[in-house]
Order: C-alpha cells, then sequence, then structure tokens
C-alpha cells in the first residue's frame, strides 16, 4: 500500500514539484520498497524453522537444477555460466535445500565483479570415524568479487552487509537464512574467498545411505 | 557561545548509511544551528579513514561531534566505536550513538565500551527534529568541549 501510493506520486508529480519534493519522494520509494524486501526476508527467515519439513533422501541435483530455473532472469542477464559436478542424494528438505542453491548462486551471480560469472558446484564425501553416517561438503564456487577475510564469520550474521546501499540492493539476510538452513539439516557452513579473485562457500549435508 | 575549530563553525561527523536519514539529519540541524559543518560517512570504514585523516580523507577535519549509527554495513558502529575509544587522539570526541535500536543489550553495550550517550532515533519526524534540538542545545551550546588538539 505504502509502496504503491509513493509510487504512484512519483509518476503523477515527478517533476512537476521542485526538486527536494523529488528528492522526498525518491526516498519514500526506496523506503518502502526496502521494507517490503525486509518483510519478506524476515519471513522467509523465520519460516525456516516453522514450515521446514521432514529430512528425507533428496536429490541434490534435482534441486540445484531447480535453484537455477528459479534464477532465470538473473542468469540469463549476467551471461552467468552454473556448472556442476554429480551431486549426491542427501538427507535434506527439498524446498530449503533449492532455497539454500538459490542463495548461493544467487550471491554469486549478484556479487560479480567486471568478469562473466563462473559458477561450480561440487561435492565430496566426508567420512567420520564413528558408526554414524556420512557426510557431504558442498562448494559453491564463483569468480566474483571475494570477500576480505575480517568479514568470513560477520556475513552470516543478520543484517550484515559488506557494502553501501547504493552499490548492491539487500537486506543482509541472505547468508543468515542459508546459515539457519544448513543447521536445521545438522550442518556447518564457511566461506573462504581471496577478494579480486572470488569465494567459496561450503556447507555440509547428511548422506542419505545410512551404515547399518 | 561555544567557539570551536575555525571560523566559529562546528564540525560534526555523522556516521550513517540511510541517504534518507542523512538527509532529515542535515534539515534538522541545518534548522537548529546554521554554524554546524555535517560530515558524512556511511560505513564504518570511511568513518575511521575520515577521523584518522588517512588517503583522500587527510584534509578533513577533526569532529567536535560524532554521531554514530550502529548497524552500518562492513564495520559496524559498535566496533568503530570501539576503535574510537581506544584511540588516544579520538577518545576525547564526544561520540553519540544515534539509532533505531531500542535494544537494551546495545545501550548497555555502547556505555560499556563508553559512549558519551545513547539515543533512539524517533520514527515521527517533529520528535525527530526536536531531538536534534536537543542535541544542539545539549552538546554545542551547553557543554564545554574539548578545543582541538591535533593527536599526538
Amino acid at each position: 500500500m505504502v509502496s504503491s501510493y509513493t509510487q504512484l506520486l512519483a509518476r503523477r508529480y515527478a517533476g512537476q514539484l521542485d526538486s527536494d519534493a523529488d528528492e522526498f519522494i525518491a526516498f519514500a520509494v526506496d523506503g518502502a520498497t526496502r521494507m517490503q524486501r525486509l518483510i519478506q526476508d524476515l519471513l522467509a527467515y523465520s519460516r525456516v524453522g516453522t514450515t521446514g519439513g521432514e529430512l528425507i533422501e533428496t536429490s541434490s541435483d534435482a534441486a540445484l537444477r531447480q535453484a537455477v530455473r528459479n534464477l532465470g532472469a538473473a542468469i540469463e542477464e549476467s551471461g552467468a555460466i552454473v556448472r556442476h559436478a554429480p551431486l549426491p542424494i542427501v538427507m535434506a528438505d527439498e524446498t530449503q535445500l533449492v532455497q539454500l542453491f538459490q542463495n548461493l548462486v544467487g550471491n554469486a551471480v549478484k556479487y560479480r565483479g567486471t568478469r562473466v560469472p563462473q559458477i561450480e558446484v561440487s561435492a565430496t564425501q566426508l567420512r567420520t570415524d564413528g558408526p554414524t553416517d556420512e557426510s557431504w561438503s558442498f562448494a559453491v564456487k564463483d569468480n566474483g568479487l571475494g570477500i576480505d577475510a575480517d568479514y568470513f564469520e560477520r556475513i552470516f550474521g543478520m543484517f550484515q552487509r559488506l557494502h553501501k546501499r547504493d552499490e548492491f540492493a539487500g537486506t543482509g539476510i541472505g547468508l543468515a537464512i542459508a546459515k539457519k538452513i544448513v543447521e536445521r539439516h545438522g550442518g556447518t557452513i564457511s566461506v573462504d574467498s581471496t577478494p579480486g579473485t572470488g569465494s567459496t562457500f561450503s556447507f555440509t549435508l547428511r548422506s542419505a545411505s545410512e551404515l547399518a | 557561545m561555544t567557539h570551536i575549530g575555525s571560523h566559529g563553525t562546528i564540525e560534526v561527523l555523522l556516521v550513517e548509511d540511510s541517504p534518507g536519514d542523512v538527509r532529515l539529519t542535515r534539515e534538522a540541524f541545518r534548522d537548529a544551528n546554521t554554524s554546524i559543518n555535517l560530515h558524512v560517512a556511511s560505513d564504518g570504514v570511511d568513518a575511521m579513514t575520515f577521523l584518522r585523516q588517512e588517503g583522500d580523507q587527510a584534509s578533513s577535519p577533526r569532529p567536535d561531534l560524532i554521531l554514530l549509527d550502529l548497524n552500518l554495513p562492513r564495520m559496524d558502529g559498535r566496533e568503530v566505536l570501539a576503535q574510537i575509544k581506544a584511540d588516544a587522539g579520538l577518545r576525547t570526541i564526544p561520540t553519540i550513538i544515534l539509532t533505531t535500536s531500542q535494544l537494551n543489550d546495545d545501550v548497555v553495550r555502547s556505555y560499556e565500551l563508553q559512549a558519551n550517550s545513547y539515543l533512539s532515533k524517533p520514527v515521527q519526524l517533529d520528535k525527530f527534529d526536536s531531538l536534534v534540538r536537543s542535541i544542539n542545545d545539549f552538546w554545542v551550546t551547553n557543554a564545554k568541549l574539548p578545543h582541538n588538539r591535533h593527536a599526538g
């Protein structure tokens, strides 16, 4: 509502009032849009816990493909190339796994530098010592802007952003959502990166093949 | 009244990432006191560069007062505050937290880090204007501020 009427104001009166008015209207439109995004993202964060389904055998390959489909416009616009190695069956909530891939691949596309985004998704098997399930360590690797080591932990916090609003839009909740999903699945998430070269986001998920 | 800095101007550094809030603050200070020169840093890293007079900020003036938002991209306000108060050359600059956060944890933490005061930004415009006027009345008109001493 707020958003629609401020945009209507902008549409009808932009350029007809003085320049201060134009600026005030622009701030209002921007503020309303940001509020909407914030609400959506907060809801998404909250829902990770409340609407999460049981963890069942899920094809991470299929989940990644779905995430890439969902990112259609962004990928096309950037010319991004997303490649992946064979990906395993894991214990997961499919909707959330899609969301996780969508966040990570989406970020890889968004925080690109001048190069065409090249994103690689792979998984390596981890063996534990005990008779518990094996896990997989997934890696989403990009050739984007990269992240300074000082911020490796901070970026998974709520509302944590590294860029100014006019540089990149965003609420700073995406990685907090990713972390919450991974932790709900019993895994851990981390990042390694070199500014100017790219980043690799890694997370673990439990394998679907249980040891007897 | 308080005569600080050259030419009677009072230098204030506002550390705030929302351009909308910056504009509102600028308008409010302009109404409160035309001798205030408001500088803006939009994240913690830029704020420290300004304060340390580094790089392209080498000729930036030492502020008489700092208004600091807590939630900033890259380095947040809590870290900026900690760095200011740990720096012998900067810690005498009154640093006022000006934030939307009303969390008690943020208040306690800020005072632990030696913030000079903690102010919650009102949502209503007239209350915000009134708050800025009261900042001016207290910190600029009434309080004695330490005279400019260059960082040794």
